[in-house]
C-alpha cells in the first residue's frame, strides 16, 4: 500500500514524525486518515479524464504525489478536503455517480468546487514538472524543442 | 558553526521561535550584544542551492504543507509560508523594497506607535542593505523582465528594476541569494547563538503575564519542554498569533491578517523566452500603491497551473511553454482575514474576505496587465479564471474585463502581515510600540505580524528593519526579565 | 525609471493652420454649437458644412450663426441628415476633398431605446469614416468618450493616456465600437484622431440640463455615500480646445486623448462648488441633504443593467447608477503631444454655464 517514503523526483522525503504523535491526540474525527484510498480512486478518475494518454506508470506516480500532499495539508484543510473526499468517493463507487461528480464539479460551489480543482492543480504541476514535453492528454511530445 | 537537531530538555536566557526574515535578524543583534539565545525552527536546514527554486521539491521540504495553505473565503486565497531555517527568505522572489517613508509616517500616526522615527527605521534599512548585498542584476536582465519593462515604456507606465538581496559570483543573471542561512543566521551563531531545527512549539506556559516554558514536538515526534526568560515568537504573521491563541494569550491577535491578493496570467510570445528558476527583477508601479505588476515564476508546471483555470480552451498552448512566462497583477486590499486557531487542532483556520472594491481593482489590474502584455509583442495572453477568452486583441480586452470574477480566478498572496500589529492604539494593536504582547511581560512578536497594515510592496525589508530596531531596543533596555 | 512627461512645452508642438473647409456633425448640438460658435471667430474658416439631424435642427441652427454674423464673408451649408443611415455620410461628404477637417461630435446618450446606441454611435462613425477616407479628407476628429473604459476600480485611481477597454453598458459598447471602427478606417488610410471628453459642464447646454442646477438648489443632488466619487469633467469651451489641438496636430494621426479639466473633482467638491457658483449668480441655495447609501447606486446599477440587456434605457436609473462610481482622467499627454491646456476650471465655468442659462431665460 502506502510506504512511508515517497520518491518525489529525484529527493525522497520522509513523513513527519509529528503527524504519528497527532494521531493520538486529535479527537477521531481529525485522526490520520492516509489519504490514498480516499483520495486516490478520485484522483485517478480526473487523471483519467484530464490526461487520458498519461502512461500508467506516470499516474501511478502522480496519484501517489497527489496522496502525499494531501496528506501533509494543514489538519482542518485536510479534514474538509477527506471530507470531500469520502462523497466523490462514494460517488464513484456507484454507477451513474460519475456524472452526478462531473455536474457538482462544473457548479460554482465555493468549496465544493475547490476539492478536484486542488486534485487538477496538484497532478498537473506534477507531470509538467517533471516531464515537460507532456502533451495536453498527457502524451510524451514525439519532439521535444 | 551549523544548527543541531534539538533535543527534548533545552534552556536559554532568549529563545527565538522562528528564524525567518524576523527570527534571525533578532538573533544576530542579541547574540552580538552577547545574550544567550536559542534558535528553536520547526522545518529543516536546507541549504541555497540544495532544491532547484520554485520546484514541487523545495515546496515539499521548504513551505509549510508542500505549499498548499489557504484562506479559506469567497474566493479562497492562496497563500505560501516557508519553513524551514530561513523561513520565507529561502524561498521568495528576492526583491527588496525599503518601507515606503509615507507608509511608515502613517504607521507612526495612526497606529500610535511611540518612539517611532522613520528615518531611524530608513538608516537600518541601509545596514540591512549592505549586510545582505541588496543589488540590482550587474549583467542584464532575463526577457521575462525585459518584458515588462517593454509593454510599460511603450505605455508610459512607470517601471524599474528592482534590486534583490543577491550575489552574483560568475556573473550570471541569476545569483545566489543572499537569505538569511546566507547571512544573519551564520552571524548569530557565530556570535553564539545556538540553533536547533526540527522543534515546534505547540504552545507556551504561562503564569500570568510571564511565560516560563515551551511545550514542543519534535521531528520524530517525541515531546520536550524549552524553559526561558524571555521568548520573542517570530513564526510569520500566520503561526506567530495561532501560538499566542494556542498559549491562551488574548487580546488583538489573528484578527486583521492584511495580504497583496494577485490574479495570474500567461503571455506567450513568438520566442522562446522562458525561464524556469528565475522570477523577472523588473515592476510595474505606475498605479502604485493599489495596483503593482511584476513576474512570477513560470517553469513549465507553473505554467500548467496558469492555464488550468481554462483548461478546455487553453490547454493548447502548454507545448508551447518555452515561449510562455506568467505575470501577476497585485493589489493593496481593503479586506482583512483572520487566523483563528481552535483547541485540540494543530494548524489554525485562515479566513480572508476581499471587499467590492479589491474585486474591481483585481478585474482592472488584470485587463492593465493583460493590455501591457499586447504592447509589449505578445502573441495571445491566457488569463488565469475560469471563463476567461484569450487575449489577442485590445477589443478581447473588454471581453475579458467583462467574464472576470474574482471568485473565478486563482488569486493568492504570498505576503502576509498584520496579525499582531504593533502600537499603542488600543483596540486595534496586539503589541506594544517595540513588539511586547500587550499584557505580557516577557512574550514579545518580532515578525511581519508586526507590520500595522499590508506595505504596498515587498514586506521583507520592513520586517527586518522592524526586527532590528526592536531587538536593539530590548537590548538597551537591558533585556526585559521575567 | 523613466522620467513622467514633464511640462516639456519647451519642445514646439508641429500643427497645421485651419483648413479651407470644415465638416461639423452634431452642429446642433450641445457640443456643436459651442464648437460652430469657436469656429465663427476665425476668418481664415472660409467654409463650413454643418449637418442637423432635423428641420427644426437646422432652422435653430441657422438662427444661430446668423444671430453670431457667421454668414458674412463666408460660405455656410447647412444640411440635414441621420448619422445613423448611410446616404447621409456621402452627402456631407459630396465634393468635399483634401483640404476639409471633419469633426464629428453628433451622438446619442440618453436614447429612448438600446439599439440606437449602435444605430447612431457605432454605426453612424462608421459611414461618416468611410466617407471622409474616401474623400481624402486631412484630419477626422471622432469625440469619444470615457465610456469605453468603463469606471476606474477605485476612488484614487485615475485613467492614464492608453487603457484596456472596458464598456460601461450601452452607450460604452457602442462607442467602443465606435473607436474600433475608427481605428479600422486609419488602418485603411483615414487620418483620425479620437478624443475623449468626460461628463462635459457649460453654455449651450439643452434644457434637460437645467435639472442639473434645479437639483443643487434644492439640495437634493444624489451623493452616494460620503460623496468621495471622483469626476472628471470638461469646461465645454476647454472641449472645443481640445479638439482644435486634436485636429490641428500632424502627429496626432491614429491617436486618442483624454480632454477634461486640470483634474478631477470629488462629487461632493462638485455640488459644494456649483452650490457656491448659484449663489454668486444671486440664486438661493439650500443645504445638501440627500445622501444615498452606497447600496442605493448599486442596486440602481443593476437595474440599469438588466433593463439595457433587455433593450431598454431609463435616463435616471443610469444616471444614478453612474453616480457611485469614479471617472477620473489624466490629462497630461494631452498636454504634451497635442499641446492641449484647460483653461477654466469648475468654479468659473460654473458660473459662466448659470449666467448663459439665465441669459437665455431658463429657469433653474
Amino acid at each position: 500500500m502506502f510506504s512511508r517514503s515517497l520518491k518525489v523526483g529525484t529527493t525522497t522525503t520522509q513523513r513527519t514524525g509529528g503527524d504519528a504523535i497527532s494521531q493520538l491526540r486529535f479527537p477521531l474525527l481529525m485522526r490520520q486518515v492516509p489519504a490514498p484510498p480516499v483520495v486516490g480512486s478520485f484522483a485517478e478518475r480526473l487523471l483519467a479524464v484530464d490526461l487520458p494518454d498519461l502512461a500508467p506508470a506516470k499516474r501511478r506516480e502522480v496519484i501517489g504525489f497527489i496522496a502525499h500532499r494531501i496528506d501533509s495539508l494543514p489538519s482542518f484543510t485536510r479534514f474538509g478536503v477527506l471530507l470531500l473526499g469520502f462523497i466523490f468517493r462514494g460517488l464513484v463507487a456507484v454507477p451513474g455517480g460519475w456524472g452526478v461528480a462531473r455536474i457538482l464539479i462544473k457548479l460554482p460551489l465555493p468549496l465544493v468546487a475547490e476539492y478536484p480543482r486542488l486534485i487538477r492543480s496538484l497532478g498537473f504541476a506534477y507531470v509538467w514538472e517533471h516531464w515537460p514535453d507532456t502533451t495536453p492528454t498527457g502524451a510524451t511530445m514525439e519532439h521535444a524543442a | 558553526m551549523s544548527a543541531q537537531a534539538a533535543t527534548t530538555t533545552m534552556d536559554a536566557d532568549v529563545l527565538i521561535i522562528g528564524s525567518g526574515a524576523g527570527g534571525a535578524t533578532t538573533a544576530a543583534v542579541l547574540a552580538e550584544a552577547g545574550l544567550d539565545v536559542l534558535i528553536v525552527e520547526e522545518g529543516e536546514w536546507v541549504d541555497q542551492g540544495a532544491t532547484v527554486p520554485f520546484s514541487l521539491e523545495q515546496m515539499d521540504r521548504q513551505y509549510r504543507a508542500g505549499g498548499v495553505t489557504v484562506a479559506l473565503g469567497l474566493p479562497s486565497i492562496a497563500y505560501t509560508e516557508g519553513r524551514c531555517a530561513g523561513g520565507g527568505t529561502e524561498v521568495n522572489s528576492g526583491l527588496y523594497w525599503r518601507p515606503p517613508g509615507d507608509v511608515l509616517q502613517r504607521w507612526r500616526d495612526e497606529f500610535r506607535i511611540a518612539d517611532f522615527d522613520p528615518d531611524e527605521v530608513l538608516s537600518i534599512a541601509d545596514e540591512v542593505e549592505r549586510d545582505i548585498s541588496v543589488s540590482t542584476v550587474p549583467d542584464g536582465y532575463t526577457e521575462p523582465s525585459d518584458v515588462l519593462r517593454r509593454g510599460a515604456d511603450n505605455l508610459g507606465w512607470r517601471n524599474g528594476e528592482i534590486p534583490r538581496w543577491m550575489k552574483y559570483p560568475s556573473h550570471a543573471p541569476s545569483g545566489e541569494r543572499q537569505s538569511m542561512t546566507l547571512t544573519y543566521l551564520p552571524r548569530a551563531m557565530r556570535a553564539g547563538a545556538r540553533m536547533a531545527t526540527g522543534c515546534r512549539i505547540d504552545r507556551l506556559v504561562r503564569s500570568g503575564g510571564v511565560a516560563i516554558s515551551a511545550d514542543t514536538t519534535l521531528a520524530d515526534g517525541r515531546r520536550g519542554t524549552i524553559t526561558f526568560r524571555t521568548v520573542f515568537v517570530c513564526g510569520g504573521a500566520i503561526q506567530s498569533p495561532a501560538l499566542l491563541q494556542r498559549s491562551g494569550v488574548r487580546g488583538h491577535i489573528g484578527k486583521t491578517l492584511a495580504v497583496h491578493p494577485t490574479v495570474k496570467l500567461a503571455a506567450r510570445f513568438t520566442d522562446e523566452l522562458n525561464v524556469p528558476d528565475d522570477v523577472p527583477v523588473h515592476q510595474v508601479k505606475e498605479f502604485a500603491p493599489h495596483l503593482s505588476f511584476g513576474g512570477s515564476a513560470s517553469n513549465p508546471g507553473l505554467v500548467a497551473l496558469s492555464l488550468l483555470d481554462q483548461w478546455s480552451t487553453f490547454q493548447h498552448a502548454i507545448t508551447e511553454w518555452r515561449k510562455i512566462s506568467v505575470y501577476y497583477a497585485a493589489i493593496t486590499s481593503e479586506g482583512l482575514g483572520r487566523v483563528r486557531s481552535f483547541p485540540r487542532m494543530k494548524d489554525p483556520v485562515v479566513t480572508y474576505g476581499l471587499t467590492f472594491r479589491d474585486r474591481e481593482l483585481l478585474r482592472s489590474g488584470l485587463g492593465r496587465l493583460a493590455l501591457l502584455m499586447l504592447e509589449a509583442g505578445a502573441v495571445e495572453v491566457y488569463p488565469s479564471f475560469k471563463g476567461a477568452p484569450s487575449v489577442k486583441n485590445r477589443r478581447d480586452l473588454a471581453t475579458m474585463q467583462h467574464a472576470f470574477a474574482a471568485t473565478k480566478a486563482s488569486v493568492m498572496t504570498v505576503h502576509l502581515c498584520s496579525t499582531v500589529p504593533m502600537g499603542e492604539l488600543e483596540g486595534r494593536t496586539g503589541a506594544n510600540s517595540f513588539g511586547l504582547v500587550h499584557g505580557c511581560n516577557n512574550i514579545y512578536v518580532n515578525d511581519a505580524s508586526l507590520l500595522p497594515t499590508a506595505p504596498g510592496v515587498n514586506p521583507q525589508a520592513s520586517v527586518m528593519a522592524f526586527a532590528i530596531r526592536n531587538a536593539r531596543r530590548f537590548v538597551a533596555s537591558g533585556g526585559r526579565r521575567a | 525609471m523613466p522620467d513622467s512627461p514633464t511640462s516639456s512645452l519647451a519642445t514646439p508642438i508641429a500643427t497645421w493652420g485651419p483648413p479651407p473647409t470644415t465638416v461639423v456633425t452634431g452642429a446642433a448640438g450641445w457640443l456643436g454649437r459651442a464648437l460652430v460658435h469657436r469656429l465663427l471667430t476665425d476668418p481664415q474658416r472660409a467654409h463650413l458644412r454643418l449637418l442637423a439631424h432635423s428641420t427644426a435642427e437646422a432652422d435653430a441652427l441657422r438662427q444661430f450663426v446668423t444671430d453670431e454674423g457667421g454668414f458674412d464673408g463666408r460660405r455656410i451649408d447647412i444640411l440635414i441628415g441621420d448619422v445613423a443611415k448611410a446616404d447621409t455620410a456621402a452627402r456631407l461628404m459630396h465634393q468635399v476633398g483634401g483640404e476639409a477637417d471633419v469633426i464629428h461630435t453628433a451622438g446619442i446618450i440618453h436614447p429612448k431605446k438600446v439599439r440606437q446606441f449602435y444605430e447612431v454611435n457605432t454605426n453612424g462613425a462608421r459611414y461618416l469614416a468611410a466617407a471622409a477616407g474616401d474623400a481624402g479628407v486631412r484630419r477626422f476628429v471622432h469625440v469619444s468618450s470615457n465610456s469605453p473604459f468603463g469606471t476606474n476600480p477605485d476612488a484614487a485611481d485615475t485613467f492614464r493616456h492608453d487603457e484596456p477597454f472596458n464598456p460601461y453598458l450601452g452607450y460604452g459598447k457602442s462607442k467602443m465600437q465606435g473607436e474600433m471602427a475608427i481605428n479600422e478606417a486609419v488602418a485603411a488610410g483615414l487620418d483620425a484622431t479620437i478624443v475623449r471628453p468626460p461628463w462635459f459642464y457649460g453654455p449651450f447646454q439643452p434644457p434637460r440640463q437645467t435639472t442639473f442646477f434645479r437639483m443643487v438648489r434644492n439640495g437634493k443632488f444624489p451623493v452616494i455615500g460620503k460623496g468621495e466619487q471622483r469626476r472628471s469633467m470638461v469646461y465645454v469651451d476647454n472641449l472645443v480646445d481640445g479638439i482644435l489641438c486634436a485636429e490641428l496636430t500632424p502627429a496626432a494621426r491614429g491617436k486618442g486623448y483624454w480632454i477634461a479639466d486640470q483634474r478631477a473633482y470629488t462629487v461632493a467638491e462638485i455640488v459644494e462648488t456649483v452650490g457656491r457658483a448659484l449663489v454668486d449668480e444671486g440664486l438661493s441655495v439650500k443645504p445638501p441633504t440627500t445622501h444615498l447609501p452606497t447600496l442605493a447606486a448599486r442596486v440602481a446599477e443593476i437595474g440599469d443593467r438588466v433593463l439595457q440587456g433587455i433593450g431598454v434605457y431609463q435616463q435616471q436609473l443610469h444616471v444614478l447608477g453612474e453616480m457611485g462610481h469614479t471617472i477620473a482622467v489624466d490629462i497630461s499627454r494631452s498636454t504634451t503631444e497635442i499641446g492641449y491646456v484647460p483653461k477654466v476650471e469648475l468654479y468659473e465655468g460654473m458660473r459662466r454655464s448659470i449666467r448663459w442659462c439665465l441669459d437665455q431665460g431658463l429657469e433653474l
